[in-house]
């Protein structure tokens, strides 16, 4: 079977039931006793295996499998949930991630793999010497006669048949399992009759089982001539005839090799019931969700984004003509837009859990390692954000929380001292906020203290001693993010992989958001990271500059001013302007594009911008208006312009450039 | 456009479509397979600070698209834009990209027999940019390729040097 066309959906799956595993077992480590989350846990790394063996990824399908055996060990009880235990299911998790990356080399990570299972596997082992027998726990689980059956079996046995448990196991290759296992019935009813199915005889006419079930019977006939019978039905591989064990005392010594069937009889019968319980619970959520490729969202998305501007168009239209019915026609247009507008946006819109879901893990890994002990609080997960918001914001966030981590909190040792719990506080919570989130990252460790930071950036030569005077401490503060800054003595392992805090500013700023800190030396930092709801349709001013029409994202529009030629003053050959005793730059945005102006204009219509904390004036033509415009990328051919972000389409049809302030100014 | 496509259904395989359009009075033409539609002259945006010959973008059906002038491209007489100017939107490795020509003549059918290999510098062109030279009748069409069109003359200068450096190191072996 060609499977390459299921490989987006295999991984994306896969990829949810890993992030599953990895949340499941960081519950698991803090309350070991937990059955239901060892359930679940049991649960995604059966389905995993049977995906990939679906699939054909052998290296994953073994992975998963050992590790469902691990699991079903601790769902049992036979083995306990210890810090090594879950280091090796954390260590399997982290193969698995490394496997589904690198799907298309099958001879990849293979001594990986083989470590790792043989890691499973000796977690396996040393579970069954801790419960000694194997045998007997793992077949009390493998049948569950109610008192009907029972009471069928006795009189059966008193009427002089013998109850026999039968397993039948199918050929891996078999691709009718619902016709063999009616043979085996139709077979069987010529011997005596079945008491029992495991599965039941729904869940075997509807293929659902792996490769073998097991019966209850009452017969008079020799085993022998069953199982020889039996193993005439092609693709019956196998045939176990045993006692049932509620029928006759179980016997003591199972022969040694019955032993590992045994265990795996139980294996299979219990996954076969959270097998149909999963299957019914998918199916339930299939009802609520679909998948749909990103491209059609997108396609849909700029669709509708055109309408809008359509829209737009009609309404001024219908402003002009005085028809009292066109009038109600577009307002009744307008609104239906407007509902239809909102309703798309929402699809592109996820949970940000997508993004927090990877932190507890990682702050896990990283306090080990740093021999500190941090405990991550999460909240509002459930906040919703656009997806192309949602991808990029991982990076800065990562940064953020190694940051807190690393330098904000304090060795346990030193919390003792300065009379805080041991056990430091991180807490990473995301809400809405009008138009926009809100991200707060904050830690109560040390702290930063603006003193500290002014002195450094005297010694770096960021700033003049004259300049740190004046300085206000939230100024001071914010020097963090300033290029070739970073408060950390020496560079670690951790915050000191290029990524300064310049870059997180940078990017969230790329996404129209912006990022403030505020810490208190002693009790810890906060930052707060602010990002709008979405990327694809912004707010912007239009103005015209040498007759064409750009586009200035209202985020980074501070006011706009009107100001007379005798306003503007000259300081070292650049020209400025004094607003509020505050000198600012004036750039003629017609000279910076390179466009033929002719400013004969008497005062100059100014729009006061601020990019990187550097507020400028742009000089233009005439100010047009605030519009919501849909972003469009410009093509792979022209891309890569300076001081141009992308551009749009207007009412009319042109297309308008959206200018890029950050890289304007 | 769509006319012109419709004429090509019926031709037989191995003959090439082409195509043709004016430039200067010089006869060119592009594969037919990478041209996606043939558009009047519509209001064209500006790039600022760009290449010289990307004229600006356009609005095709909501997407925003890259033209560029071939008389630029060729380093051609700059002329104004007539009545009979056209855009042809081409599909390139980048992506849809417009090309302004003087005007569109026809969809042509070529013998692959009948296109001979380019002579070195022709009409001011670069060679990167011809494919061959097909003859018709005693029309001579100059057939473009289009990967390279993109190319800054920086770019296409080095392609040159590392091209002649390796014919030398080959003359010489």
């Amino acid at each position: 079977m060609d499977t390459s066309e299921y490989k987006d959906l295999f991984l994306a799956e896969a990829r949810e039931y890993l992030q599953g595993l990895n949340i499941a077992l960081l519950q698991l480590e803090s309350d070991p006793a937990n059955r239901e989350v060892l359930q679940e846990m049991f649960r995604a790394a059966h389905s995993l295996k049977g995906m990939s063996a679906t699939m054909g990824y052998q290296q994953l399908a073994n992975l998963t499998h050992q590790m469902e055996n691990v699991l079903d060990f601790l769902r049992q009880g036979s083995l306990r949930a210890k810090r090594d235990v879950a280091n090796i299911l954390f260590e399997s998790l982290d193969l698995l991630e490394l496997l589904l990356g690198r799907l298309d080399e099958p001879a990849a990570c293979l001594e990986q793999v083989d470590r790792v299972v043989g890691k499973l596997r000796a977690a396996c082992d040393g579970s069954m010497e801790e419960a000694g027998l194997v045998g007997s726990a793992a077949d009390g689980d493998t049948l569950l006669l109610d008192e009907f059956e029972k009471e069928m079996l006795r009189a059966g046995c008193a009427g002089g048949e013998r109850a026999r448990h039968l397993e039948v196991v199918l050929d891996a290759s078999c691709l009718l399992k619902s016709v063999r296992a009616y043979m085996v019935f139709k077979l069987l009813e010529k011997f005596g009759h079945i008491v029992k199915a495991v599965p039941g005889t729904q869940e075997l006419e509807e293929e659902q089982f792996e490769d073998r079930f097991q019966l209850v019977i009452l017969t008079q006939t020799a085993d022998e001539t069953i199982r020889a019978e039996l193993l005439q039905i092609a693709e019956v591989a196998d045939v176990l005839v045993r006692d049932v064990p509620e029928m006759v005392a179980p016997s003591a010594g199972l022969e040694p090799a019955k032993v590992r069937k045994v265990e795996l009889v139980s294996e299979t019968a219990i996954s076969q019931e959270e097998v149909n319980g999963e299957r019914r619970n998918i199916r339930r959520a299939a009802e609520k969700t679909i998948r749909v490729e990103t491209d059609k969202l997108d396609k849909l998305i700029n669709l509708v984004g055109e309408l809008v501007v359509n829209r737009t168009r009609v309404v001024e239209l219908g402003r002009i003509d005085v028809a009292a019915e066109l009038v109600s026609a577009v307002e009744q247009l307008d609104r239906i837009t407007t509902d239809l507008q909102s309703a798309v946006m929402k699809l592109r819109m996820v949970p940000i859990k997508q993004v927090f879901d990877r932190f507890p893990r990682m702050v896990r890994d990283l306090s080990q390692e740093k021999g500190k002990k941090v405990n991550l609080e999460i909240r509002g997960e459930e906040t919703e954000l656009d997806r192309s918001i949602v991808n990029q914001i991982g990076d800065p966030l990562v940064h953020l929380l190694r940051n807190s981590v690393d330098h904000g909190i304090e060795p346990p040792g030193v919390r003792v001292q300065s009379g805080k719990p041991e056990e430091g506080t991180i807490i990473l919570e995301a809400r809405h906020e009008g138009s926009y989130v809100l991200i707060r990252v904050s830690d109560d460790g040390r702290g930063i203290s603006a003193g500290e930071m002014l002195k450094k950036a005297v010694e770096k030569g960021l700033l003049s001693s004259a300049e740190a005077q004046r300085i206000s401490e939230e100024e001071a503060l914010r020097l963090i993010f300033r290029n070739g800054f970073s408060t950390a003595e020496q560079v670690t392992d951790i915050s000191g992989r290029g990524v300064g805090m310049d870059a997180v500013k940078t990017v969230i700023e790329s996404m129209n958001g912006s990022v403030e800190i505020k810490s208190s030396p002693g009790e810890g930092s906060r930052f707060y990271v602010r990002l709008p709801l979405t990327l694809a349709i912004i707010k912007a001013l239009l103005v015209e500059v040498a007759g064409e029409i750009y586009a200035i994202p209202i985020e980074s529009i501070r006011e706009n001013l009107y100001v007379a030629p005798q306003d503007i003053k000259t300081i070292r050959g650049e020209k400025v302007i004094n607003v509020r005793s505050e000198v600012l730059p004036l750039i003629y945005l017609g000279e910076m594009l390179g466009m033929k102006t002719d400013s004969s204009e008497e005062i100059l219509s100014v729009v006061v911008v601020e990019a990187a904390d550097r507020k400028t004036g742009l000089v233009v033509d005439v100010l047009l208006g605030q519009q919501e415009i849909v972003i469009k990328s410009l093509s792979r051919a022209v891309e890569g312009i300076r001081g141009v972000a992308g551009a749009t389409v207007l009412g009319n049809g042109r297309v308008a450039l959206i200018l890029d302030v950050s890289s304007l100014i | 456009m769509n006319n012109l496509v419709g004429k090509t259904e019926e031709q037989p395989q191995d003959e090439l479509q082409l195509v043709a359009f004016f430039l200067q009075g010089e006869e060119f033409a592009v594969d037919i397979q990478k041209v996606r539609e043939v558009l009047k002259l519509p209001p064209i945006t500006p790039l600022p600070q760009s290449l010289d010959f990307i004229e600006g973008v356009i609005n095709l059906r909501g997407e925003v698209i890259p033209v560029l002038d071939l008389r630029k491209r060729f380093r051609l007489k700059d002329a104004a834009k007539g009545d009979k100017a056209r855009i042809i939107i081409v599909e390139i490795e980048e992506g849809m990209v417009g090309l302004i020509v003087d005007s569109v003549t026809e969809v042509l059918h070529l013998n692959p027999s009948a296109i001979e290999p380019p002579p070195r510098r022709l009409a001011g062109t670069r060679p990167e940019f011809i494919s061959g030279v097909g003859k018709l009748g005693n029309r001579l069409i100059i057939i473009l390729q289009l990967e390279k069109i993109l190319s800054t003359e920086e770019q296409l200068e080095l392609e040159h040097l590392q091209l002649a450096e390796a014919e030398r190191v080959a003359l010489n072996r």
